[in-house]
Protein backbone atom coordinates (compact mmCIF):
# COMPACT_ATOMS: atom_id res chain seq x y z
CA UNK A 1 0.00 0.00 0.00
CA UNK A 2 2.86 2.60 0.69
CA UNK A 3 4.75 1.28 -2.01
CA UNK A 4 1.81 1.96 -3.99
CA UNK A 5 1.67 5.38 -3.04
CA UNK A 6 5.61 5.98 -3.75
CA UNK A 7 4.84 4.43 -7.42
CA UNK A 8 2.01 6.81 -7.84
CA UNK A 9 4.33 9.73 -6.82
CA UNK A 10 6.85 8.32 -10.02
CA UNK A 11 4.04 8.06 -12.58
CA UNK A 12 4.27 11.67 -13.98
CA UNK A 13 8.04 12.17 -14.57
CA UNK A 14 7.62 8.45 -15.98
CA UNK A 15 5.17 10.14 -18.37
CA UNK A 16 7.11 13.64 -18.93
CA UNK A 17 8.50 13.74 -22.39
CA UNK A 18 12.06 15.36 -20.97
CA UNK A 19 13.20 12.13 -19.33
CA UNK A 20 13.06 13.73 -15.76
CA UNK A 21 12.91 9.67 -14.03
CA UNK A 22 16.43 8.18 -13.61
CA UNK A 23 16.55 4.71 -15.34
CA UNK A 24 16.74 3.06 -12.19
CA UNK A 25 13.36 4.53 -10.39
CA UNK A 26 11.47 4.04 -14.17
CA UNK A 27 12.73 0.05 -13.67
CA UNK A 28 10.79 0.17 -10.14
CA UNK A 29 7.54 1.66 -11.28
CA UNK A 30 7.57 -0.94 -14.23
CA UNK A 31 8.24 -3.87 -11.93
CA UNK A 32 5.59 -2.75 -9.54
CA UNK A 33 3.21 -1.94 -12.76
CA UNK A 34 3.54 -5.68 -13.72
CA UNK A 35 1.68 -6.88 -10.46
CA UNK A 36 -0.17 -4.26 -9.55
CA UNK A 37 -3.54 -3.84 -11.09
CA UNK A 38 -4.66 -0.85 -9.77
CA UNK A 39 -1.10 0.62 -10.49
CA UNK A 40 -1.09 0.00 -13.21
CA UNK A 41 -5.42 1.28 -13.76
CA UNK A 42 -3.90 4.57 -12.60
CA UNK A 43 -1.26 5.40 -14.53
CA UNK A 44 -3.06 4.19 -17.95
CA UNK A 45 -5.62 6.75 -16.68
CA UNK A 46 -2.98 8.97 -16.48
CA UNK A 47 -1.24 8.47 -19.88
CA UNK A 48 -4.14 9.36 -21.46
CA UNK A 49 -4.94 12.70 -19.82
CA UNK A 50 -1.42 13.46 -20.44
CA UNK A 51 -1.40 12.21 -23.93
CA UNK A 52 -4.44 14.89 -24.70
CA UNK A 53 -2.35 17.35 -22.65
CA UNK A 54 0.73 17.15 -25.12
CA UNK A 55 -1.06 17.93 -27.45
CA UNK A 56 -1.32 21.53 -26.29
CA UNK A 57 -0.16 23.74 -29.20
CA UNK A 58 1.31 26.81 -28.43
CA UNK A 59 1.31 29.96 -30.88
CA UNK A 60 3.85 30.25 -33.41
CA UNK A 61 4.88 34.16 -33.34
CA UNK A 62 6.14 35.65 -36.67
CA UNK A 63 9.91 37.43 -36.76
CA UNK A 64 8.11 40.50 -37.17
CA UNK A 65 6.28 39.38 -33.43
CA UNK A 66 9.30 39.09 -32.03
CA UNK A 67 11.34 42.20 -33.13
CA UNK A 68 8.81 44.20 -31.98
CA UNK A 69 8.41 42.45 -28.70
CA UNK A 70 11.80 43.78 -27.82
CA UNK A 71 11.04 47.28 -29.36
CA UNK A 72 7.66 47.39 -26.91
CA UNK A 73 9.47 46.19 -24.14
CA UNK A 74 12.02 49.10 -25.00
CA UNK A 75 9.09 51.53 -25.19
CA UNK A 76 7.90 50.25 -21.75
CA UNK A 77 10.87 50.65 -19.95
CA UNK A 78 11.49 54.05 -21.63
CA UNK A 79 7.98 55.38 -20.67
CA UNK A 80 8.42 53.19 -16.71
CA UNK A 81 12.08 55.68 -16.53
CA UNK A 82 10.08 58.74 -17.78
CA UNK A 83 7.60 58.36 -15.50
CA UNK A 84 10.14 58.15 -12.44
CA UNK A 85 11.82 61.71 -13.92
CA UNK A 86 8.93 63.57 -14.17
CA UNK A 87 8.18 62.91 -10.82
CA UNK A 88 11.14 64.88 -9.99
CA UNK A 89 9.75 68.48 -9.24
CA UNK A 90 10.26 72.08 -11.09
CA UNK A 91 10.46 70.36 -14.48
CA UNK A 92 6.96 72.32 -16.28
CA UNK A 93 8.49 75.78 -14.22
CA UNK A 94 5.51 78.56 -14.38
CA UNK A 95 4.05 77.39 -17.14
CA UNK A 96 0.66 75.92 -15.54
CA UNK A 97 0.21 79.93 -14.23
CA UNK A 98 0.73 81.84 -17.51
CA UNK A 99 -1.62 78.95 -18.67
CA UNK A 100 -4.44 79.88 -16.03
CA UNK A 101 -4.17 83.54 -16.83
CA UNK A 102 -6.30 82.82 -19.65
CA UNK A 103 -9.96 82.43 -20.25
CA UNK A 104 -11.24 78.61 -19.21
CA UNK A 105 -12.12 78.30 -23.52
CA UNK A 106 -9.01 78.88 -24.22
CA UNK A 107 -7.39 76.87 -22.02
CA UNK A 108 -8.33 73.92 -23.18
CA UNK A 109 -6.52 74.50 -26.64
CA UNK A 110 -3.55 75.74 -24.97
CA UNK A 111 -2.63 73.13 -22.18
CA UNK A 112 -2.11 70.57 -25.20
CA UNK A 113 -0.88 72.90 -27.76
CA UNK A 114 1.70 73.59 -24.21
CA UNK A 115 2.28 70.22 -23.63
CA UNK A 116 2.81 69.35 -27.60
CA UNK A 117 5.55 71.76 -27.43
CA UNK A 118 7.42 71.01 -24.10
CA UNK A 119 7.71 67.98 -25.78
CA UNK A 120 8.87 68.95 -28.93
CA UNK A 121 11.19 71.03 -27.29
CA UNK A 122 12.22 68.16 -25.30
CA UNK A 123 12.65 65.92 -28.15
CA UNK A 124 14.87 68.21 -29.76
CA UNK A 125 17.49 68.67 -27.28
CA UNK A 126 17.38 65.81 -27.21
CA UNK A 127 18.49 65.28 -30.57
CA UNK A 128 20.34 67.63 -30.46
CA UNK A 129 22.14 66.38 -27.56
CA UNK A 130 22.46 63.04 -29.16
CA UNK A 131 24.74 64.28 -31.81
CA UNK A 132 27.34 64.85 -29.14
CA UNK A 133 29.50 61.95 -28.31
CA UNK A 134 28.82 60.70 -24.77
CA UNK A 135 25.71 61.77 -23.67
CA UNK A 136 24.39 58.95 -22.51
CA UNK A 137 21.45 60.50 -20.39
CA UNK A 138 19.36 61.85 -23.58
CA UNK A 139 19.38 58.60 -24.54
CA UNK A 140 16.10 57.54 -24.07
CA UNK A 141 14.58 60.94 -25.44
CA UNK A 142 16.11 59.95 -28.92
CA UNK A 143 15.29 56.06 -28.39
CA UNK A 144 12.01 56.69 -28.03
CA UNK A 145 11.85 58.88 -31.04
CA UNK A 146 13.30 56.79 -33.25
CA UNK A 147 10.92 54.09 -32.28
CA UNK A 148 7.97 56.53 -33.29
CA UNK A 149 5.39 53.38 -35.39
CA UNK A 150 6.13 54.26 -39.45
CA UNK A 151 1.75 54.43 -38.78
CA UNK A 152 2.23 57.47 -35.78
CA UNK A 153 4.87 59.25 -38.00
CA UNK A 154 2.79 59.42 -41.16
CA UNK A 155 -0.59 60.40 -39.21
CA UNK A 156 1.84 63.07 -37.35
CA UNK A 157 2.88 63.72 -41.10
CA UNK A 158 -0.77 64.07 -41.84
CA UNK A 159 -1.88 66.37 -38.90
CA UNK A 160 1.09 68.80 -39.17
CA UNK A 161 -0.41 70.54 -42.56
CA UNK A 162 -3.79 70.73 -40.83
CA UNK A 163 -2.27 72.71 -37.81
CA UNK A 164 -0.45 74.78 -39.97
CA UNK A 165 -3.50 75.54 -42.54
CA UNK A 166 -4.96 76.25 -39.34
CA UNK A 167 -2.68 78.65 -37.41
CA UNK A 168 -2.25 80.57 -41.21
CA UNK A 169 -5.22 80.92 -41.57
CA UNK A 170 -6.58 84.70 -41.62
CA UNK A 171 -9.21 86.10 -39.37
CA UNK A 172 -12.41 85.98 -40.25
CA UNK A 173 -13.56 88.75 -41.66
CA UNK A 174 -16.68 89.84 -43.23
CA UNK A 175 -14.83 91.85 -45.82
CA UNK A 176 -12.69 88.96 -47.19
CA UNK A 177 -13.67 86.71 -49.82
CA UNK A 178 -14.48 83.15 -48.63
CA UNK A 179 -11.64 81.96 -49.90
CA UNK A 180 -9.56 83.75 -47.06
CA UNK A 181 -12.10 82.34 -44.51
CA UNK A 182 -11.08 78.98 -45.76
CA UNK A 183 -10.82 77.00 -42.60
CA UNK A 184 -9.79 73.19 -41.97
CA UNK A 185 -11.70 70.86 -43.64
CA UNK A 186 -14.33 69.03 -41.52
CA UNK A 187 -14.19 65.91 -42.83
CA UNK A 188 -10.32 66.05 -43.13
CA UNK A 189 -10.57 66.82 -39.21
CA UNK A 190 -13.12 64.29 -38.50
CA UNK A 191 -10.79 61.63 -40.91
CA UNK A 192 -8.01 62.37 -38.74
CA UNK A 193 -9.72 62.69 -35.64
CA UNK A 194 -10.37 58.92 -36.18
CA UNK A 195 -6.68 58.02 -37.18
CA UNK A 196 -5.91 59.76 -34.28
CA UNK A 197 -8.39 57.85 -32.13
CA UNK A 198 -7.50 54.04 -33.67
CA UNK A 199 -3.54 54.45 -33.34
CA UNK A 200 -4.33 55.78 -30.30
CA UNK A 201 -6.35 52.31 -29.14
CA UNK A 202 -3.74 50.57 -30.74
CA UNK A 203 -0.53 52.43 -28.90
CA UNK A 204 -2.51 52.31 -25.79
CA UNK A 205 -0.16 49.61 -24.02
CA UNK A 206 2.87 49.79 -25.59
CA UNK A 207 3.85 53.24 -26.75
CA UNK A 208 6.27 55.71 -24.58
CA UNK A 209 4.12 57.93 -22.28
CA UNK A 210 5.23 61.05 -24.24
CA UNK A 211 3.91 59.80 -27.58
CA UNK A 212 0.35 58.82 -25.90
CA UNK A 213 -0.08 62.10 -24.43
CA UNK A 214 1.13 63.63 -27.78
CA UNK A 215 -1.83 61.75 -29.11
CA UNK A 216 -4.18 62.46 -26.52
CA UNK A 217 -3.76 66.24 -26.97
CA UNK A 218 -4.13 66.01 -30.76
CA UNK A 219 -7.57 64.23 -30.17
CA UNK A 220 -8.39 67.25 -27.95
CA UNK A 221 -7.69 69.55 -30.81
CA UNK A 222 -9.25 67.44 -33.43
CA UNK A 223 -12.28 66.88 -31.51
CA UNK A 224 -12.54 70.43 -30.96
CA UNK A 225 -11.38 71.22 -34.80
CA UNK A 226 -14.25 68.92 -35.78
CA UNK A 227 -17.07 70.69 -33.13
CA UNK A 228 -18.91 74.08 -34.53
CA UNK A 229 -17.32 75.92 -32.42
CA UNK A 230 -13.90 74.79 -33.97
CA UNK A 231 -13.52 77.76 -35.90
CA UNK A 232 -14.49 80.20 -33.39
CA UNK A 233 -12.75 83.39 -33.80
CA UNK A 234 -11.73 83.40 -30.12
CA UNK A 235 -10.26 80.18 -30.41
CA UNK A 236 -8.44 80.89 -33.42
CA UNK A 237 -6.68 84.07 -32.21
CA UNK A 238 -5.41 81.85 -29.11
CA UNK A 239 -3.56 79.83 -30.73
CA UNK A 240 -2.40 81.12 -33.54
CA UNK A 241 -0.64 83.59 -30.56
CA UNK A 242 0.64 80.80 -29.26
CA UNK A 243 1.74 79.32 -32.01
CA UNK A 244 3.84 82.16 -32.80
CA UNK A 245 5.10 83.13 -29.85
CA UNK A 246 6.11 79.98 -29.18
CA UNK A 247 7.97 78.90 -32.55
CA UNK A 248 5.60 75.60 -32.30
CA UNK A 249 5.24 74.91 -36.14
CA UNK A 250 9.14 75.10 -36.29
CA UNK A 251 10.10 73.08 -34.29
CA UNK A 252 6.93 70.96 -35.62
CA UNK A 253 9.05 70.55 -38.54
CA UNK A 254 12.14 70.10 -37.47
CA UNK A 255 10.68 67.28 -35.23
CA UNK A 256 9.23 65.90 -38.35
CA UNK A 257 12.48 66.38 -40.16
CA UNK A 258 14.44 64.60 -37.32
CA UNK A 259 11.85 62.01 -36.52
CA UNK A 260 12.00 60.96 -40.84
CA UNK A 261 15.89 60.40 -40.56
CA UNK A 262 15.86 58.48 -37.51
CA UNK A 263 13.04 56.05 -38.82
CA UNK A 264 15.00 56.07 -41.50
CA UNK A 265 18.17 54.42 -39.39
CA UNK B 1 28.75 25.79 -17.33
CA UNK B 2 31.39 28.00 -15.93
CA UNK B 3 31.43 29.37 -18.82
CA UNK B 4 28.04 30.26 -19.35
CA UNK B 5 27.67 31.75 -15.76
CA UNK B 6 31.01 34.00 -15.99
CA UNK B 7 28.64 35.29 -19.49
CA UNK B 8 25.60 35.60 -17.53
CA UNK B 9 27.20 37.68 -14.78
CA UNK B 10 29.31 39.61 -16.81
CA UNK B 11 25.89 40.44 -18.16
CA UNK B 12 24.18 41.52 -15.57
CA UNK B 13 26.64 43.29 -14.06
CA UNK B 14 26.96 45.72 -17.07
CA UNK B 15 23.28 45.87 -17.93
CA UNK B 16 23.33 46.73 -13.78
CA UNK B 17 25.82 49.59 -14.35
CA UNK B 18 22.92 50.97 -16.98
CA UNK B 19 24.21 49.26 -19.99
CA UNK B 20 21.09 49.10 -22.43
CA UNK B 21 22.72 46.63 -24.78
CA UNK B 22 23.77 44.05 -21.75
CA UNK B 23 20.35 44.29 -20.65
CA UNK B 24 18.66 43.79 -24.37
CA UNK B 25 21.15 40.81 -24.57
CA UNK B 26 19.62 39.60 -21.81
CA UNK B 27 15.83 40.25 -23.18
CA UNK B 28 17.08 38.44 -26.16
CA UNK B 29 18.42 35.31 -24.96
CA UNK B 30 15.00 34.73 -22.82
CA UNK B 31 12.34 36.23 -24.31
CA UNK B 32 11.01 33.56 -25.86
CA UNK B 33 11.37 31.32 -22.93
CA UNK B 34 9.52 33.78 -21.04
CA UNK B 35 7.05 34.56 -23.52
CA UNK B 36 5.69 31.04 -24.01
CA UNK B 37 5.92 30.03 -20.06
CA UNK B 38 3.63 32.98 -19.89
CA UNK B 39 1.07 31.62 -22.26
CA UNK B 40 1.19 28.44 -20.56
CA UNK B 41 0.35 29.89 -17.45
CA UNK B 42 -1.89 32.36 -18.69
CA UNK B 43 -3.58 30.91 -22.13
CA UNK B 44 -3.62 34.00 -23.87
CA UNK B 45 -1.52 35.91 -26.45
CA UNK B 46 -2.45 39.28 -24.88
CA UNK B 47 -1.66 38.02 -21.21
CA UNK B 48 1.27 36.20 -22.10
CA UNK B 49 2.89 39.69 -23.71
CA UNK B 50 1.55 41.85 -20.81
CA UNK B 51 2.74 39.44 -18.15
CA UNK B 52 6.18 38.47 -20.04
CA UNK B 53 7.13 41.91 -20.35
CA UNK B 54 5.89 42.75 -16.76
CA UNK B 55 8.58 39.98 -16.02
CA UNK B 56 11.23 42.43 -18.23
CA UNK B 57 10.72 45.28 -16.56
CA UNK B 58 10.90 44.23 -12.96
CA UNK B 59 13.88 42.18 -13.99
CA UNK B 60 15.46 45.55 -14.71
CA UNK B 61 14.58 47.07 -11.94
CA UNK B 62 16.12 44.55 -10.06
CA UNK B 63 19.11 43.75 -11.73
CA UNK B 64 20.71 44.42 -8.44
CA UNK B 65 19.09 41.79 -6.73
CA UNK B 66 20.64 39.11 -8.87
CA UNK B 67 23.42 37.66 -7.31
CA UNK B 68 24.28 34.51 -9.20
CA UNK B 69 23.17 32.02 -7.23
CA UNK B 70 20.69 30.35 -10.18
CA UNK B 71 21.13 31.05 -13.95
CA UNK B 72 19.01 34.17 -15.69
CA UNK B 73 16.55 32.23 -16.96
CA UNK B 74 15.96 30.49 -13.38
CA UNK B 75 15.56 34.11 -11.77
CA UNK B 76 13.35 35.03 -14.57
CA UNK B 77 11.22 32.13 -14.37
CA UNK B 78 10.79 33.23 -10.75
CA UNK B 79 9.51 36.52 -11.20
CA UNK B 80 7.41 35.27 -14.15
CA UNK B 81 6.04 32.76 -11.00
CA UNK B 82 5.51 35.83 -8.71
CA UNK B 83 4.23 37.91 -10.97
CA UNK B 84 1.95 35.51 -12.14
CA UNK B 85 0.93 34.92 -8.71
CA UNK B 86 0.20 37.84 -7.56
CA UNK B 87 -1.38 39.26 -11.16
CA UNK B 88 -4.21 36.12 -10.08
CA UNK B 89 -4.09 37.07 -6.46
CA UNK B 90 -5.13 40.83 -7.40
CA UNK B 91 -7.82 38.88 -9.66
CA UNK B 92 -7.46 42.18 -11.83
CA UNK B 93 -6.22 40.54 -15.19
CA UNK B 94 -9.75 39.69 -16.36
CA UNK B 95 -10.48 42.77 -15.95
CA UNK B 96 -7.55 44.14 -17.49
CA UNK B 97 -7.56 41.62 -20.36
CA UNK B 98 -11.17 42.92 -21.27
CA UNK B 99 -10.78 46.17 -21.34
CA UNK B 100 -6.73 46.09 -23.30
CA UNK B 101 -7.44 46.78 -26.97
CA UNK B 102 -5.02 44.22 -28.86
CA UNK B 103 -1.62 45.34 -30.22
CA UNK B 104 -1.95 45.58 -34.17
CA UNK B 105 1.06 43.62 -34.30
CA UNK B 106 0.14 41.41 -31.21
CA UNK B 107 -2.97 40.32 -32.80
CA UNK B 108 -1.28 39.74 -35.83
CA UNK B 109 -3.06 36.02 -36.82
CA UNK B 110 -0.10 33.71 -35.23
CA UNK B 111 0.33 30.82 -36.95
CA UNK B 112 -1.11 27.50 -35.34
CA UNK B 113 -0.05 24.32 -36.28
CA UNK B 114 -3.07 22.62 -38.15
CA UNK B 115 -4.04 26.57 -39.50
CA UNK B 116 -6.98 25.63 -41.85
CA UNK B 117 -4.54 27.02 -44.60
CA UNK B 118 -2.49 24.16 -44.36
CA UNK B 119 -4.56 21.08 -42.90
CA UNK B 120 -7.86 19.31 -43.72
CA UNK B 121 -10.61 21.22 -42.64
CA UNK B 122 -11.40 18.59 -40.65
CA UNK B 123 -8.70 17.79 -38.69
CA UNK B 124 -8.37 20.88 -38.12
CA UNK B 125 -11.81 21.82 -36.79
CA UNK B 126 -11.12 18.78 -34.53
CA UNK B 127 -7.51 19.62 -33.61
CA UNK B 128 -9.30 23.25 -32.57
CA UNK B 129 -12.17 21.43 -30.37
CA UNK B 130 -9.49 19.90 -28.75
CA UNK B 131 -7.09 22.90 -28.01
CA UNK B 132 -10.16 24.27 -26.72
CA UNK B 133 -10.81 21.49 -24.32
CA UNK B 134 -7.26 21.59 -23.15
CA UNK B 135 -7.56 25.12 -22.21
CA UNK B 136 -10.56 24.19 -20.76
CA UNK B 137 -9.13 21.75 -18.37
CA UNK B 138 -6.26 24.17 -17.51
CA UNK B 139 -8.72 26.90 -16.63
CA UNK B 140 -10.03 24.15 -14.01
CA UNK B 141 -7.10 24.93 -11.90
CA UNK B 142 -5.82 27.08 -9.54
CA UNK B 143 -2.84 29.20 -9.98
CA UNK B 144 -0.27 27.57 -7.89
CA UNK B 145 -1.89 24.39 -9.84
CA UNK B 146 -1.78 25.10 -13.35
CA UNK B 147 1.92 26.74 -12.25
CA UNK B 148 3.24 23.59 -11.16
CA UNK B 149 1.76 21.27 -13.84
CA UNK B 150 3.32 23.44 -16.37
CA UNK B 151 6.73 23.70 -14.89
CA UNK B 152 6.39 19.92 -14.15
CA UNK B 153 4.97 18.84 -16.66
CA UNK B 154 5.73 20.79 -19.81
CA UNK B 155 9.30 21.97 -18.64
CA UNK B 156 10.48 18.97 -16.93
CA UNK B 157 11.46 21.21 -14.01
CA UNK B 158 12.63 18.79 -10.80
CA UNK B 159 10.09 18.58 -8.05
CA UNK B 160 12.55 20.47 -6.28
CA UNK B 161 13.49 23.39 -8.27
CA UNK B 162 9.39 24.08 -8.42
CA UNK B 163 9.54 23.89 -4.55
CA UNK B 164 12.38 26.69 -4.60
CA UNK B 165 10.52 28.65 -6.77
CA UNK B 166 7.41 28.77 -5.24
CA UNK B 167 9.03 29.22 -2.06
CA UNK B 168 7.20 25.51 -1.03
CA UNK B 169 8.42 21.89 -0.01
CA UNK B 170 8.78 18.95 -2.45
CA UNK B 171 5.84 17.41 -0.94
CA UNK B 172 3.32 20.02 -1.82
CA UNK B 173 4.69 20.20 -5.02
CA UNK B 174 3.93 16.97 -5.41
CA UNK B 175 0.14 16.93 -4.05
CA UNK B 176 -0.16 20.08 -5.92
CA UNK B 177 0.64 18.31 -8.91
CA UNK B 178 -1.51 15.26 -8.21
CA UNK B 179 -4.41 17.83 -7.20
CA UNK B 180 -4.01 19.63 -10.98
CA UNK B 181 -4.07 15.55 -12.39
CA UNK B 182 -7.00 14.99 -11.02
CA UNK B 183 -8.87 18.00 -12.14
CA UNK B 184 -7.61 17.73 -15.23
CA UNK B 185 -8.67 13.92 -15.68
CA UNK B 186 -12.10 14.92 -14.16
CA UNK B 187 -12.32 17.89 -16.95
CA UNK B 188 -10.90 16.15 -19.87
CA UNK B 189 -12.79 12.58 -18.98
CA UNK B 190 -14.65 12.07 -21.97
CA UNK B 191 -11.27 12.09 -24.10
CA UNK B 192 -10.49 8.28 -21.73
CA UNK B 193 -11.81 6.06 -24.27
CA UNK B 194 -10.94 7.15 -27.62
CA UNK B 195 -7.31 7.35 -26.21
CA UNK B 196 -6.64 4.41 -23.97
CA UNK B 197 -6.36 2.34 -26.79
CA UNK B 198 -2.64 1.79 -27.44
CA UNK B 199 -1.69 3.33 -24.21
CA UNK B 200 -0.62 -0.13 -22.91
CA UNK B 201 2.31 0.43 -20.39
CA UNK B 202 5.61 -0.01 -22.39
CA UNK B 203 7.51 -2.94 -20.86
ZN1 LIG C 1 0.34 -0.42 -6.67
Amino acid sequence: MRKCKKIKDLMPDALNDNNVLPQAELRKLREHLKDCQRCSEEYKKLAALLAVMNKRQRPQMSDAFWENYSLRLEEKLDAAEEVKEQKSPAKIFNLIDWLDGFDFKIRWVLYPLTAAAILVVGIAIGLYLSHQPGKDIMNTAVSSLRRLSPAVAEHFDNVLPLLLDYSNSSPQQTGNSPEENILVEKSTVKKLLLENQLLKRVMTKNNNISVNELMNELELILLELSNDSGDSEETRRAVQRFIKENNVLFKMKTLEKKDKQTLAI
Amino acid sequence: MELLQNYELRLIKQANQGDRNAFREIVEDNKKKIFYLAFDFTGSIQDAEDLSQDVFIKAFRSLHTFKGEASISTWLYRITLNTFLALKRKKSFEIEKNQAPLDESVSADPVFPGNPSTGNPETYAESRQMQMHIQQALDTLSPRERSVFVMRHYRGMPGKTVGELLNISEGTVKSLLSRAIRKMQNALGFYRDSLDLGMEVQQ
